[in-house]
């Protein structure tokens, strides 16, 4: 997915941002469109609302890229953050009152997974599965918190699981998550 | 909390993911800036979800580059010297290449100052680090006496003996620590007058009528402040008694120079 960015450094490409040319654009577009809208369709389904929000996430990034503090966090963090709160922004806007509907819809599928992780606990479920299971129940939780910010109560809440169990789950997921990247 | 327990206890995942509070987000931060290791980290986990991210990344419709590219703002490029190289005379980059290099050595010389100026101020914050560190080590020193002489006030099996300001000093007033089973005994002055230079006051323990030396002591400029002096051990008294002696103390108090008294 990074296309050109292997040639920047971090720093070199914040940089060149900076400087707001027309090529600074397009190495920026190119290489973070497409998981900036992955992160705004997680939250927001239609499809055109989506790109309207992915155009004004630009837009926001472009304003206010001399604002990025690179002591804070790294730049796609910063995109991301910018990218998620216009996404929940907008669902938890009025005009969103329909689609939330959809998203509720959505959110269901989650009900699923929590009642399979009840029957996985039974013999008749191999090891492969259960890895299977633990890894979506893993990515489920990366998804609320990451993607959709989530609290780690409102994810408790969301996935009927202790508190307790949400914070341990979520170093194991990231720890999880950096061995299969690799 | 060593290190590898303070990264496995999934604190820095929380940091990354914006769960914690303002306070718990500072001391990451402080972790973070005295350990490299948590740094790396930190880091490594952003860069986990970021990669994350990417996998799974959706590819937005191709028009909308150009679209979001319509409402932005561009800079104008660095401009090109190609076209200017064309016209200029072999003569002209001599000249130019010399105003260059006398630019080069003034600028070189101008960035010198400025790097002596930057050494200097290093100097400077480096000499208020070291004011703040002594200044730290005082207050520090003056907390640990403080704690210690709570400690020794709130000893068991100690005896508070107030002596109070007699015709001399009407106004004087002192307290005696005295623990009975160690025979340690503690001076705190409240208010006294200052001595001449030439004079020093003496502790006594008056002991079936008799007085026994328990020490001379000095005052501090600011006797206001908790000061505990330790005063030699008494076994057995009735009451104490302060006396104003010349410098050194007496072997027998100069009872008319009597200033304090309190019984036990």
């Amino acid at each position: 997915m990074q296309k050109s960015t292997k040639n920047y450094t971090e720093e070199e490409l914040v940089a060149l941002l900076k400087s707001k040319n027309a090529n600074s654009y397009s190495l920026l577009y190119d290489n973070y469109s497409a998981a900036l809208f992955g992160v705004i369709s997680k939250v927001v389904s239609a499809e055109e609302i989506a790109e309207d929000i992915l155009q004004d996430v630009f837009v926001k990034i472009w304003k206010n890229i001399e604002h990025y503090d690179a002591s804070k966090g790294r730049l796609f963090t910063w995109m991301l953050n910018i990218a998620r709160n216009a996404s929940i922004d907008y669902s938890r806007s009025k005009q969103s009152k329909m689609d939330g509907k959809l998203r509720d819809l959505e959110h269901s599928k989650y009900e699923v997974n929590k009642q399979s992780s009840a029957q996985s606990n039974t013999d008749f479920i191999g090891v492969k599965e259960q890895v299977a299971k633990l890894k979506e129940d893993y990515r489920v939780l990366i998804d609320l918190l990451y993607f959709e910010g989530y609290t780690q109560e409102d994810a408790a809440k969301e996935l009927n699981i202790p508190l307790g169990t949400v914070k341990t789950r979520v170093r194991a997921a990231i720890v999880k998550l950096r061995e299969t990247l690799k | 909390m060593n290190t590898s327990d303070y990264i496995s206890s999934g604190i820095l995942e929380s940091y990354i993911l914006d769960q914690l509070t303002e306070q718990e987000r500072a001391d990451v931060k402080l972790m973070a800036m005295t350990h490299p290791e948590i740094q790396a980290e930190l880091i490594a986990i952003e860069k986990t979800l970021e990669q994350y991210a990417i996998d799974n990344a959706k590819e937005p419709a191709s028009y909308l580059k150009d679209k979001i590219a319509a409402q932005l703002q561009f800079n104008e490029p660095v401009e090109s010297t190609a076209a200017l190289r064309k016209k200029v005379i072999p003569m002209f980059w001599l000249v130019a290449a010399s105003i260059a290099l006398l630019l080069s050595i003034g600028y070189n010389f101008f960035l010198y100052d400025e790097l002596t100026n930057v050494e200097n101020e290093l100097v400077t914050s480096d000499v208020d680090k070291q004011y703040f560190a002594g200044q730290f080590e005082i207050q520090k020193n003056a907390y640990d006496d403080a704690k210690k002489h709570l400690a020794i006030i709130a000893q068991n099996g100690n005896k508070t003996v107030i002596l109070k300001g007699l015709e001399n000093a009407p106004n004087a007033i002192a307290s005696i620590y005295w623990n009975q089973s160690s025979k340690e005994v503690y001076l705190n002055v409240s208010e006294i007058p200052m001595p001449p230079a030439d004079k020093q006051y003496q502790l006594w323990a008056i002991v079936n009528g008799k007085p026994v030396d328990a020490g001379i002591f000095d005052l501090t400029d600011n006797i206001n402040t908790m000061v505990l002096q330790k005063m030699k051990p008494i076994a057995d008294a009735q009451a104490f008694a302060i006396t104003l002696e010349k410098k050194g103390g007496t072997k027998v108090p100069t009872l008319n120079a009597m200033y304090l008294l309190g019984n036990v």
